[in-house]
């Protein structure tokens, strides 16, 4: 298709060619510089490294460093495009920072994934954070295993969102980050307390996710959560781990909590019941509520807390023992409930909730084992 | 609805209600700077601004008169270029040279809307050229000595692969 353009060009081309020599004042290069960066603001890193190479003014341009707000380091990325992109971005909001993908388990030891070699990499990405980690203010790291890169993490100190996903080290220097609303920690292999730590020292922090990692105890996470954190809004805790009812009663000082997520193993049946209530009633802005997995909880030990999720649109309770009884009071008790979803691994009967998804068509229940 | 009158860099004036000069910042200062009556025949100049421009301004903040205060950049937010509304489509369907004047004169008037969406237009016709393909369509002209070129080439050559 695009000869054929080609083919059909060189006669118009010609004209158009002619009547823009004329109008060459008013081309795009007679633009002030604050509006070709305004125009350079719209467009993707590879449209600037081509406009770089049209002529020296846009090439001026395109090193401006609000420009590159959005950076995307990859291990594979060439020698060249890493050290113009790195002296560009001075000021860079948001970095990508991708390994390899480990197919291996992420908690092996093997050594084939340090096969790789990453040295020139790992060079310029922590030149990167030595110059302008501290103008970061989100941050993904994928598949790390460089200690180095990662106790350089350090120099993003303004940094506000930390995705971490498949990294190991001993991550020593992540603590002392301060300024952190979100963590998102999946599947990293940390030292025993870090995370712990790393709650403890960022009393901002609005959200928290961590699942699959290793040495995250999760009970210490509930107890300094609701001692050092009471701004957080949602917590996701996907560990796989026990958590005693002690633990999870902590969280009652979390006045802001809006979502709830625990997937847990948990056989405590101990103060149940009161965990339930008084959880419900220290967290009255949730929103969300899913716990999946805790045996032991009940129609007995829910529903008296239940009554006081007035907030509550989505529950989410697979893997308990409730039964319709604590569903049909949930449908008709919390007036904004707008999902539930309670079918798997419940002792509940597709029929009952296919009855009570008739009674109540506004609320979305799933049907499906 | 009290008018002002706008004159052109070639002489015509225009009568335009108040608020809708007003989206313009600089005229707003303007009017609050002079401290001008809003009774008063007063005539506001615009030596910058042609008459087939400042038609065009007109039209676009007329038919743009009830929008919300476009919001403030987020520095985090990815940047759109695939959200301009058809009317605004049709509108910028004009030729390079108006484009441009348009965009000097939302710049100069300080429109946030209308530059916004002249921006957005201009990104577009970059997005998705090959570097010879931009360079003709906005007729630059290479000024770079052969080892600077070979240095752009360098740096810059990743962007050609696919």
């Amino acid at each position: 298709m695009d000869s054929t353009t080609i083919e059909e060009g060189p006669p118009r081309k010609k004209v158009k060619s002619l009547r823009e020599k004329g109008a060459d004042e008013e081309g795009l290069s007679t633009l002030p510089d604050d509006v070709l960066i305004k125009i350079f603001s719209y467009l993707d890193l590879k449209s600037i490294s081509k406009c770089a190479m049209l002529c020296s003014r846009f090439n001026n341009i395109s090193k401006y460093g609000t420009l590159y707000k959005k950076v995307h380091l990859k291990y594979n990325m060439n020698f060249h495009i890493l050290k113009s992109l790195i002296s560009k971005a001075t000021c860079p909001k948001i970095l990508v920072l991708e390994y390899m993908w480990y197919t291996q388990h992420p908690y092996s030891d093997s050594d084939d994934s340090e096969a790789q070699d990453y040295s020139e990499f790992n060079k310029y990405v922590k030149k990167f954070f030595k110059q302008s980690g501290d103008q970061l203010k989100i941050l993904k790291v994928e598949s790390c295993r460089c200690n180095d890169v990662l106790l350089s993490l350090s120099e993003c100190r303004n940094l506000e969102k930390l995705e971490l996903y498949r990294c190991k080290g001993t991550f020593a220097t992540l603590p002392s980050l301060g300024n952190l609303k979100s963590i998102h920690f999946l599947l990293c292999d940390f030292l025993l307390n870090t995370v712990v730590d790393v709650i403890k020292n960022n009393g901002n922090l609005r959200k928290i996710s961590l699942a699959d990692n290793t040495n995250v105890n999760v009970d210490q996470v509930c107890e300094t959560m609701s001692q050092h954190c009471l701004l957080v809004t949602s917590i996701y805790l996907s560990e796989r781990k026990k958590i005693k009812t002690k633990s999870l009663k902590t969280l009652k000082s979390l006045s802001n909590l809006r979502s709830l997520e625990l997937i847990c193993i948990s056989k405590s049946k101990f103060d149940l019941e009161d965990t339930l209530e008084q959880l419900a009633a220290g967290c009255p802005k949730l929103q969300k509520l899913a716990i999946y997995g805790w045996k032991e909880i009940n129609d007995d030990n829910f529903i008296p807390a239940l009554h006081m999720l007035t907030q509550l649109k989505e529950l989410d309770l697979k893997g308990t023992n409730i039964t319709i009884k604590s569903c049909r009071e949930a449908a008709l008790t919390l007036p904004k409930l707008k999902s539930m979803d309670v079918i798997k691994m419940n002792p509940i009967k597709k029929a009952e909730l296919a009855k009570l998804q008739k009674e109540f068509p506004k609320i979305d229940i799933a049907l499906d084992k | 609805m009290s008018k002002i009158k706008l004159q052109s860099s070639d002489g015509e004036t225009f009568e335009v209600e108040i608020e809708i000069a007003k989206c313009s910042v600089t005229i707003k200062t303007m009017l609050e700077d002079l401290g001008m009556d809003e009774d008063e025949e007063e005539v506001v100049p615009l030596p910058n601004v042609n008459s087939a421009i400042l038609r065009k301004v007109i039209q676009w903040a007329t038919y743009h008169k009830d929008d919300p205060p476009p919001p403030e950049d987020d520095e985090n937010k990815e940047k759109r270029t695939d959200d301009i509304s058809s009317w605004d489509a049709d509108f910028l369907k004009v030729d390079q040279g108006t484009l441009f004047e348009l965009i000097l004169a939302a710049n100069y008037l300080d429109i946030k809307g209308l530059l916004d969406v002249t921006c957005k237009t201009v990104a577009n016709m970059i997005k998705g050229k090959a570097p010879e393909e931009i360079r003709k369509t906005f007729n630059i002209k290479n000024d770079f000595t052969a080892s600077e070129e070979e240095q752009v080439r360098k740096e810059n050559e990743w962007c050609e692969e696919k």
